[in-house]
């Protein structure tokens, strides 16, 4: 996926305003899990666990978790 | 054997959006409708309880079907009145029905109405029983600490009363059952029982979203049931299609235990059913448990979304982990 639509439907998923690159930071909130949880499954077809979601903190940890090799 | 009736009850008292939203100011009334597709949900009385509700019910389901017809009573319920005498014996004297009649209860949740045909079905089959009575019922809201306002948004209290008749017609097909007792403490409430009593002095926790609780109330640890949902329901829907050789293409609808909306939009999406035979609906009632898909299921009958003779799958899946999943035909 190119990472400037990731960016965009991510921020639109995460309902956050302003810019987002690889540095913002996201908190996770209950609500916002699930919808990652949901996000990542439909777009990429990988299941990635609640556990492995509490060490993310930025947008960067997100796409480690995903995969680096699933972005261009 | 066949579905010969089905009823529900709501209690009077209803809680709205507008009036969470007054008690939880950073919660507006349309975010939470647009998160969870929940406008009301209806909460028994302080002196009602789950068997009150399996009473009322009940009789409302016999002005229309001999009550003395009864030889079965199944009751789940996560809300007994009391750990003993059962609760399906009470309702047994409560409803005066014929001192022959088997009852008991059993504690399920979200997948409780599915379980429930399931045992009526090998009642009837192994001629224990002709007619059996069985009713959901719950009342979570007892449950619930008065300032968790993720789970006093999402549940309400209801309960549907069943009849599951010996016929000639095949009307209850093939189950698919499941368990994964692992997910245990993603639903649970801790203390209460004899592993951990109920204890007055227990501290509150607040979480990450403002939600109260404490070990005496209901702890939901919702991304880790939205995983389970999803690892679990579409294999299930798929497993169930094929040991009745059924497809979703010959399915004519679809009730899955009414969650919450953003569960269900993503698991029709995911399974690719067709919205046009997909029952969601629960915008007046919230997640009533066990009772969802009863209610959901009168609601399609009454409504002619479903006839005499449509083939439709309803799936339940929550609490223990437990989860199941039938192919019935009106």
């Amino acid at each position: 996926m190119d990472k400037r639509f990731f960016f965009k439907e991510l921020q639109e998923t995460l309902e956050l305003e302003g810019k987002m690159d690889e540095t913002t930071q996201i908190h996770l909130t209950s609500l916002s899990t699930l919808a990652i949880i949901a996000f990542v499954d439909e777009n990429f077809e990988k299941r990635v666990k609640v556990a492995d979601l509490k060490n993310v903190n930025k947008v960067a940890d997100l796409i480690k978790l995903i995969g680096i090799e699933n972005f261009s | 054997m066949h579905i010969a009736s089905i009823e529900y009850y709501l209690p009077e008292i209803i809680v709205d959006n507008a009036q969470l939203a007054q008690e939880f100011p950073e919660w507006a009334a349309e975010k939470i409708f647009d998160k969870i597709g929940i406008a009301r949900r209806h909460v028994a009385r302080k002196d009602e309880t789950a068997l009150d509700m399996a009473v009322k019910v009940s009789e409302v389901i016999f002005e229309n079907y001999d009550k003395n017809k009864i030889d079965f009573i199944l009751l789940c319920t996560q809300s007994p009145d009391y750990f003993l005498p059962t609760s399906a014996c009470i309702l047994q004297e409560k409803l005066g029905l014929p001192k022959n009649t088997g009852a008991l209860d059993f504690n399920l949740g979200c997948s409780g109405f599915i379980y429930g045909l399931a045992l009526a079905k090998g009642l009837i089959t192994g001629n224990i029983a002709n007619n059996v009575l069985l009713v959901t019922s719950e009342t979570y809201s007892k449950h619930i600490h008065l300032k968790d306002k993720a789970n006093r948004s999402i549940f309400g209290d209801g309960a549907a009363a069943t009849i599951i008749s010996r016929s000639e017609r095949n009307g209850i097909l093939e189950f698919e059952l499941g368990t994964d007792g692992n997910g245990m403490n993603n639903l649970i409430v801790p203390n209460g029982g004899f592993r951990a009593k109920f204890n007055i002095d227990e501290k509150d926790i607040v979480d990450d979203n403002g939600n109260v609780r404490n070990n005496n109330c209901l702890w939901m640890n919702g991304p880790e049931i939205f995983d389970f949902t999803i690892e679990n329901v579409p294999p299930l829907v798929t497993r169930v299609l094929e040991k009745n050789m059924l497809s979703i293409e010959t399915i004519d609808y679809v009730i899955l235990h009414q969650a919450n909306k953003y569960m269900l939009d993503y698991l029709r999406k995911k399974m690719k059913i067709p919205p046009g035979k997909f029952y969601q609906n629960m915008e007046e009632t919230g997640n009533t448990v066990s009772s969802t898909i009863p209610i959901a299921l009168k609601d399609c009958i009454e409504k002619g979304t479903v006839k005499s003779g449509s083939k439709v799958l309803l799936a339940g899946f929550g609490v223990g982990y437990s989860w199941g999943a039938v192919v019935i035909e009106i």
